[in-house]
């Protein structure tokens, strides 16, 4: 009898867990705890991530946004894949997850 | 600004100015160790004329070229114009560095015509670069115009350093040469580097820190005082008029002032509340230019009753001090950075790879920084007194902090050579 294996189904969260490994440069943070992941979009055809950078002057985006490329390639299966850049609306500190915060040291953000 | 723009020469470039910086910072500390007499040596005098040229285009200028290359299309937001001439930039200015460095140790002042030449023609090359990727961009704010101001001052630079040779090799000069070397040294000093770091450090401070810069007015009103103050003082000292150098001092003073308020402000803004060693070495070199603004107005004050000890502990505080703690503390950020650029970058995504920052030793960061703040001021505090132990101890300082600076820039540079990393994940079946 011939074994198979199936892959996890293809959810917005399993993306975003998959992507939290991408770290960000600078700041040793996951892309998604500093939120710059904007949005996973899923159908049968193709996967896209809306996201955006720090600033759009972000040395590093290049590589970051070849990192998103690439693990939508690798979970993605035969779906095509994109990976949107946008600036609208743009990224403020205030979309840092909590333990980002804490791990910058950043103690203010309920004050946003 | 649609997309990220890739690095200029694969990193490749400006590493290699930053390396090339890096062994004249370390012959230049060396040879102060083994020579810190040189310290109380008139400042006109050919070996300390080298060891001036060992650490400005040597150093500073190899790096700041370096770094430049990397920062103009991140902050043009525009590639740059032509970088097939950064190569041939390169390969003059390590010629011509090395043979003006020697001429002057040697009083040949034929090869400190060759050498500067060199550097002159890539310092052309530079500023042509900068400026046409300026032009061809739409970025028009304070950051973005100190890029070609910063290459204009350049350009200045070694125009007058230029006609100083020429009068060494014997044409007649309509100014005096010490005025010369005066307008000389401020437009290389304030011109260039202050215009650079005035303009960039409000790009790169908040990128690194995550602080934001909260009155712009305040960066276009310090660079347009200091741009204002710079060429009214430089025609003052060139012609040896008071009141221009007096009104022009002001001015200049005045612009450095707002940028280091609007600095202030930026940091304590900042989201990222732990420091990092790089950072502190910048704000450290911003107090060391506020110290050497107040010394150069001292100066300007006792002319010319000035003791030439006094214009040399200026130089090793606005040099030593403020634009190597600066542009070093900088370096602790650009060098890990384009390390990990090039080391890492292309496996993001599929591979486990480390943080820039985690790359150096940030203990060795924090020896050199503590090590050469001191050395610098004992340094200079020596060459005020005339007191050779203290310039020896001071020169020993900077030489020291400057072996941990560089064992941690060679522990960065060797993750350039690092194995492949570990996979992010495992491998996975497609659909079965």
């Amino acid at each position: 009898m011939m074994k198979t294996t199936t892959m996890p189904e293809l959810t917005p969260e399993r993306v975003m867990a998959e992507l939290s490994a991408i770290l960000d440069p600078e700041f040793g943070l996951s892309i998604v705890e500093l939120g710059l992941i904007y949005d996973v979009l899923i159908s049968d055809a193709q996967v896209t991530a809306v996201m955006t950078l720090t600033s759009p002057y972000c040395p590093a985006g290049d590589v970051i946004m070849d990192g998103v490329r690439s693990v939508l390639e690798r979970i993605g299966g035969e779906r095509a894949m994109d990976v949107q850049l946008v600036w609208t609306p743009p990224w403020t500190p205030a979309r840092m997850t909590r333990a980002a915060c804490d791990e910058l040291g950043w103690k203010e953000m309920d004050e946003l | 600004m649609n997309r990220p723009l890739p690095l200029v020469g694969g990193a490749r470039l400006p590493l290699a100015f930053i390396a090339g910086g890096l062994i004249a910072l370390i012959v230049a500390t060396s040879w102060l160790a083994l020579e810190p007499s040189l310290a109380l040596q008139p400042h006109l005098h050919p070996r300390v004329m080298a060891l001036a040229h060992l650490w400005l285009p040597g150093f500073l200028l190899s790096v700041c070229f370096g770094a430049t290359y990397q920062l103009t299309p991140v902050v043009l937001g525009e590639p740059l114009a032509w970088e097939r001439t950064t190569w041939a930039h390169l390969g003059l200015h390590a010629m011509g560095v090395p043979a003006m460095v020697g001429g002057f140790f040697y009083g040949e002042y034929h090869w400190v015509a060759a050498g500067g030449t060199c550097v002159a023609v890539g310092a052309w090359l530079f500023t042509a670069n900068v400026i046409v990727t300026f032009v061809r961009s739409s970025r028009r704010d304070a950051i973005g115009w100190s890029l070609p101001l910063a290459a204009g001052w350049l350009t200045l630079t070694v125009f007058a350093g230029m006609t100083m040779a020429a009068s060494r090799l014997g044409v007649l000069l309509p100014l005096s040469p010490p005025a010369l070397l005066r307008a000389h040294a401020h437009a290389g000093i304030a011109g260039f580097f202050l215009t650079l770091i005035q303009g960039v450090a409000f790009q790169l401070v908040p990128m690194f820190t995550l602080g934001e810069v909260g009155r712009p007015w305040r960066i276009s009103a310090g660079l347009a005082g200091s741009q204002a103050g710079l060429a009214t003082l430089i025609v003052g000292l060139a012609v040896e008029n008071a009141a221009a150098t007096w009104i022009g001092a002001a001015l200049l003073v005045s612009g450095v002032i707002l940028s280091g308020i609007e600095l202030a402000e930026t940091l304590r803004n900042r989201r990222k509340r732990k420091l990092e060693p790089g950072i502190n070495a910048f704000v450290a070199g911003a107090a060391m230019v506020g110290a050497g603004a107040i010394g150069g107005v001292l100066l300007l004050w006792s002319e010319p009753e000035a003791s030439l000890r006094a214009t040399f502990a200026y130089g090793v505080i606005v040099v030593a001090g403020a634009l190597a703690l600066m542009v070093m503390g900088m370096l602790c950020k650009i060098i890990p950075f384009l390390v990990w650029m090039r080391a890492y970058g292309p496996k993001v995504g599929r591979a486990a790879v480390p943080a820039a920052h985690t790359l150096g030793h940030s203990t060795w960061e924090r020896a050199w920084l503590g090590l050469h703040s001191a050395g610098a001021v004992t340094l200079a505090t020596g060459a005020c007194a005339g007191s050779l132990l203290t310039v020896s101890a001071g020169a020993g300082l900077l030489a020291t902090g400057v072996i941990f600076f560089v064992l941690n820039a060679v522990r960065v540079l060797g993750h350039l050579r690092a194995t492949a990393p570990a996979p992010l994940f495992a491998a996975q079946p497609r659909h079965s």
